[in-house]
């Protein structure tokens, strides 16, 4: 039975990080990670979450185009608004937009899920089949995780894209060819770098955070939402510093 | 046999020494049922042991199970009868045989499984999930998850616990019957354990000195 006494270190922590960094390297022939835990946090990170992105993108998309198309067209550049859409929701609005929805949704679920697998000695359950739960729990929903942001952030993309360019038709007749063959003119190899990227680091930032606060629950039910609510600051915050560095790397290269 | 020289963990505040013999069944008493617990969670590696050291029939337990798959050298049941609680119960009693599949084959899960559970007299289903299965069922199917592999050491934490007396007296015949093919190590402060089944009995007093 773990004493209750014993508080969470920054120990705990590096020992934490390294041994999901260990087992997320160790792939091959590793048992423990789990292709059931990976597909169904893809199901329920990206499948499930895709009604809910598609009408965010949708509107972010719409709106966009509504506000740039009407400042530009004051200055008679309302054709340029296809580089406001690469510029503001491909390099940055999408992968943001997604992370945020994602936290609410999974980010919270893994930190509950975890917790109460603490709490009710489900941890100690995998242990004593010497099922190692950082790669079981933590590895495979970071590669879940991962992988959902990037599908997540892709459809995004596509679903603003679309509806830019049908809120688009409000000002103007615009052909989808002519429409789309200015959005990939201003789409560079260093914004496609950035819709890969950025999920990428967002997805690891969210799915360890969250499962490094689940698995710090101690004993008590209570712990769960105070960790869950640690999980859904701390990520937001080190999302958004990591969107400025990735950001600022992504200006350096076009520069 | 098991040997605990000085090992101290959360669970065990003072140097615990402590020679288990398992012939074939040793049953752990204590005052504080948390101590007892304590050295079967230490022997599975559940608890962080600040000094000493585990020896199964003289090798250290940790060499002994990077040659062996811990499920098929060490079969723990919790008291609690815990459950992996977002898979169903088919799945939670597949999940160890994920680590040994390889050398023994999903098929022969099938037989094991159903035949442990006859011997249980357990009919659930097993695509339940188990918060729609009453707790008593899920502790013996946690004893049909153990016993599928045939370890070769099964430690049972308070068996007893959760069960209703008849369940207690299907529990106790079937430990009986099993226990000369297996070697048993019990956490149990009831009567039956303690005293009735013709196993060694170690009593840990409070200064964790084990008196038999």
């Amino acid at each position: 039975m773990r004493n209750p006494t014993e508080k969470k270190s920054l120990r705990d922590f590096f020992s934490f990080t390294a041994n999901t960094i260990y087992e997320a390297l160790h792939l091959r022939g590793n048992k423990h990670i789990s292709s059931m835990v990976i597909l169904r946090q893809i199901l329920f990170t990206g499948y499930e979450a895709l009604p809910l992105i598609g009408f965010i993108a949708l509107a972010i998309g719409a709106l966009v185009i509504l506000q740039g198309y009407s400042l530009l067209s004051t200055f008679g550049q309302g054709n340029l608004v296809q580089m406001i859409l690469v510029t503001v929701v491909i390099n940055e609005l999408s992968a943001v937009i997604t992370a945020l929805v994602v936290i609410a949704r999974s980010g919270t679920a893994i930190s509950t899920e975890l917790g109460n697998m603490v709490v009710n000695g489900e941890i100690d359950l995998l242990k004593s089949f010497g099922l190692s739960p950082i790669s079981y729990l933590v590895v495979s929903r970071l590669y879940g995780v991962m992988i959902a942001m990037v599908i997540l952030t892709l459809y995004f993309n596509v679903i603003a894209v679309l509806g830019g360019w049908l809120f688009a038709q409000i000002f103007s007749s615009i052909g989808f060819s002519y429409f789309m063959g200015e959005f990939f003119l201003q789409l560079k190899g260093p914004n496609l770098l950035m819709i890969i990227l950025k999920p990428l680091v967002f997805g690891l930032i969210i799915a360890f955070v969250s499962s490094y606060q689940g698995m710090s629950v101690q004993r008590a039910t209570t712990e769960v939402p105070q960790r869950t609510i640690k999980a859904v600051m701390q990520s937001i915050s080190l999302v958004m510093i990591s969107d400025i560095i990735l950001t600022w790397i992504f200006w350096m290269l076009t520069v | 046999m098991i040997e605990l020289k000085g090992l101290v963990t959360s669970a065990i505040p003072q140097a615990l020494d402590l020679c288990l013999k398992l012939d074939p069944v040793t049953v752990l008493r204590s005052a504080n049922p948390e101590l007892a617990s304590g050295v079967l969670n230490a022997i599975v590696g559940l608890d962080r042991v600040y000094s000493g050291r585990i020896e199964l029939d003289g090798q250290p337990l940790s060499d002994v199970l990077t040659r062996e798959a811990l499920p098929k050298t060490l079969g723990y049941v919790f008291a609690g009868g815990i459950m992996l609680s977002n898979l169903n119960l088919r799945e939670n009693l597949l999940l160890p045989y994920t680590l040994v599949a390889e050398e023994e084959g999903f098929e022969q899960f099938d037989r094991e499984a159903a035949k442990w559970m006859d011997a249980f007299q357990l009919k659930v289903d097993l695509s339940l999930r188990p918060a729609f299965v009453r707790v008593s069922d899920l502790k013996l199917l946690s004893l049909v998850r153990a016993l599928i592999f045939n370890p070769r050491i099964l430690l049972l934490d308070d068996p007893y616990y959760l069960l209703n007396q008849d369940q207690r007296q299907l529990c106790y015949r079937v430990l009986q019957s099993i226990k000369n093919e297996h070697s048993m190590l019990i956490s149990s402060r009831d009567d039956d354990f303690c005293c009735h089944f013709d196993a060694e009995l170690v009593d840990l007093s409070e200064d964790s000195s084990a008196i038999s």
